[in-house]
């Protein structure tokens, strides 16, 4: 059930996205103030590139607006945006494969969260769990890692991944059942 | 279950996936089996650790520059206005007031006058002839002049018949001599003092001069071309209002069910909905637009079951359905939205049609009230913004309540600081003018619940909040409410 914040989000959007399309550029400009961190979010996960993070945004929201006639206001607006987002990114790193090995040169400290726990063995413990975790998932094939960042960072339900990467619920769940048996064997040993 | 069938779904368990029956079976599982336990909380660990990395952020000015730089690249900024500025608005605004002016004096002037106008003749003559504008249709020019001819011969003899003094030039001899000294000697016969209705010529323009008063030069332009002059009868062009004040209230009951958008500068533009009541009419004006229109003077407000609807000039006015038989806690958030629906101008917003059973409310102030309790200080500001426009009658309790109960239960300071981490509020203190402007109109029993006063203020702070979200959701996108031209309640 939607909240009511979620309504007006809703209904925010359907009247932006009504503006734009009679050529308010304005309004285009807002919904992308409006969800460019959240689609950021998800492209940089899979890229972990700023720079490639940026011009995949681009892409993006260039072809949001060149497809915006084609949304149907009675969904929800970010998830439509998401498919896109996460489509242009598989694509990309489909393209560009040698991408995928890029990111654990450029994780360093200050992206793991020290979180505020009262023994910093297990602060250690848990940022070094961490960073095994981002290695080994960023060592996935590209369709099993699509997946388990969509499930565990984008929290995604199986339904929505499915959706969005135009697969069957089933795919989706072996997909994920074999990148997790690959992390927990890079794991074993946390 | 044993444990081979409880590990293929313990992945689903761990990602929320499982249905309520098979969920309560693998957890009873697991209260007994350590290693499926084990393997759940390897499951859990992982999935919290992945939620856990946190993506580097590339900063503010990063966010801020996205948007323009994304825009350069739409297909539509091709087909944009060059970018003006603001202050250029108001810079055409101002020109745009000036012509409008100058355009209602005149017509106001022409309105004033019966339909015929009089040629005063030298000698003090003068005879009363009305133009006749017909459809300009090119004839040949040899057939123009041959009609021309019949008819001024015609006028001629007419005239004649009515002269006693021939020999003067004067009077309307005047068309013979017309046809004299101008027409028959020019191709076109030329419209001489062609001014609009009721204006008065001074003298003739002999030889084609060129008109003296502004009334004669743009009446010609507003008479156009007419063929010839003729004499005939004609009547009183049938009034059409120039805006929504001119129309009675009277023709406007019963006539709103579906309320349609209408500019009241442009009279043709205009309609009005199917069931209007007078004695509870609402109206919105998109600010969006207003913002760009320098307003003029602040509008007189009519009062009285008579009195029309106020108009504010160059705005544009909606007019709302009729509420008169429904109680006044559904005409809330509801009806806007149906409204903003039906136009398009705004979100919609409906708090009334969301089951969830804490905001299953009607009043504004139960609204914000389980806002208060089941959502952060910034929903339940973003829903203030939304009940200060509500239309409000003065002895009801409404938003002037929520709004002291907001300032009792967060106190000015925590409503100051949370309107600074809203995105886009530089200038938290609006939030408060907002509500002491809103008070101070309730307090006044003004049946407008936007004052002048705040619409002038909010245009000349640009007072812009945004959501959560950082949309803008507040003046730019909500249409704003002005609410009763009578004295009478909603009830």
């Amino acid at each position: 059930m939607p909240t009511i914040t979620q309504e007006w989000n809703n209904k925010l959007d359907v009247w932006l996205i009504g503006k734009v399309l009679n050529g308010n550029a304005r309004a285009f400009e807002r919904l992308v103030q409006k969800y460019q961190q959240h689609v950021y979010r998800t492209i940089i996960r899979m890229v972990k590139d700023h720079g490639t993070a940026d011009d995949l945004i681009q892409q993006t929201f260039i072809k949001v607006y060149t497809n915006l006639d084609k949304f149907d206001t009675a969904y929800p607006f970010f998830p439509w945006i998401r498919r896109i987002a996460v489509n242009e990114t598989l694509n990309l790193l489909k393209s560009k494969s040698e991408q995928r090995k890029k990111s654990i040169e450029s994780l360093d400290d200050k992206h793991i969260p020290v979180q505020a726990w009262d023994n910093p063995l297990r602060n250690m413990e848990k940022k070094e769990f961490i960073r095994q975790l981002e290695r080994a998932v960023n060592d996935l094939p590209l369709e099993q890692k699509t997946v388990f960042i969509l499930r565990t960072q984008e929290e995604m339900s199986y339904q929505e991944i499915a959706d969005d990467l135009d697969i069957s619920v089933g795919t989706v769940m072996s997909r994920l059942n074999r990148a997790r048996c690959k992390l927990k064997t890079a794991l074993l040993d946390y | 279950m044993n444990c081979d069938e409880i590990r293929k779904s313990l992945e689903a368990f761990i990602d929320d996936e499982v249905p309520e029956p098979a969920r309560q079976k693998i957890q009873h599982h697991l209260t007994s089996c350590d290693d499926c336990r084990k393997q759940a909380a390897l499951l859990a660990r992982m999935n919290l650790a992945s939620r856990s990395v946190k993506v580097p952020n590339p900063g503010r000015e990063y966010w801020k520059a996205l948007p323009a730089r994304i825009s350069t690249q739409l297909p539509f900024v091709s087909r944009k206005r060059p970018a003006v500025s603001y202050r250029m608005y108001y810079r055409l605004a101002a020109v745009a007031a000036a012509c409008l002016i100058i355009f209602v004096i005149t017509r106001s002037v022409h309105k004033k006058s019966p339909a015929s106008f009089t040629v005063e003749a030298p000698g003090d003559r003068s005879t009363e002839v009305v133009l006749k504008e017909k459809a300009v249709t090119k004839k040949p020019r040899k057939q123009q002049e041959e009609a021309e001819h019949v008819t001024l011969e015609r006028s001629r003899e007419e005239s004649d018949s009515e002269m006693e003094d021939k020999g003067s030039g004067a009077g309307i001899g005047h068309v013979t001599d017309l046809a004299k000294i101008g027409i028959e000697e020019q191709a076109e016969p030329r419209l001489l003092g062609s001014a609009g209705r009721g204006e008065k010529i001074v003298g003739l323009d002999e030889g084609g001069a060129k008109p003296e008063s502004l009334a004669q030069a743009s009446a010609s332009g507003l008479a156009g071309k007419p063929e010839f002059l003729e004499e005939v009868n004609i009547s009183e062009p049938e009034k059409k209002p120039e805006s929504l004040a001119d129309i009675p209230v009277s023709e406007l009951e019963g006539k709103a069910d579906v309320m349609q958008e209408t500019t009241v500068s442009e009279p043709e533009e205009k309609s009005v909905s199917d069931k209007t009541d007078s004695a509870h009419f609402y109206y919105h004006i998109d600010l969006a637009d207003v913002i760009k229109t320098k307003r003029p003077a602040s509008p007189s407000v009519p009062v009285g079951d008579s009195a029309p609807p106020p108009v504010l000039k160059n705005e544009k006015i909606v007019v709302a359905a009729d509420h008169r038989e429904r109680p006044r806690e559904e005409i809330g958030f509801r009806d806007i939205s149906t409204r903003s629906e039906n136009v398009g101008v705004s979100p919609v917003v409906e708090p009334a049609a969301v089951s969830t059973p804490q905001i299953k409310i009607l009043s504004p102030v139960k609204i914000a009230d389980a806002v208060k309790i089941h959502y952060n200080l910034s929903d339940t500001l973003f829903v203030l913004q939304h009940l200060l426009y509500q239309p409000v009658a003065p002895e009801s309790d409404s938003g002037a309540v929520t709004f002291t109960r907001l300032l009792e239960s967060y106190g000015k300071s925590e409503l100051r600081k949370t309107a600074m981490r809203i995105p886009g509020s530089a200038r938290p203190s609006a939030v408060l003018q907002t509500g002491r402007l809103f008070l101070q109109g309730v307090q006044k029993k003004n049946l407008y619940l936007l004052q002048p006063a705040a619409l002038n203020f909010y245009q000349r702070e640009k007072v812009i909040l945004q959501d959560s979200l950082g949309a803008d959701v507040y003046l730019q996108n909500v249409e704003i409410f002005k609410a009763g031209v009578s004295t009478q309640s909603p009830e």
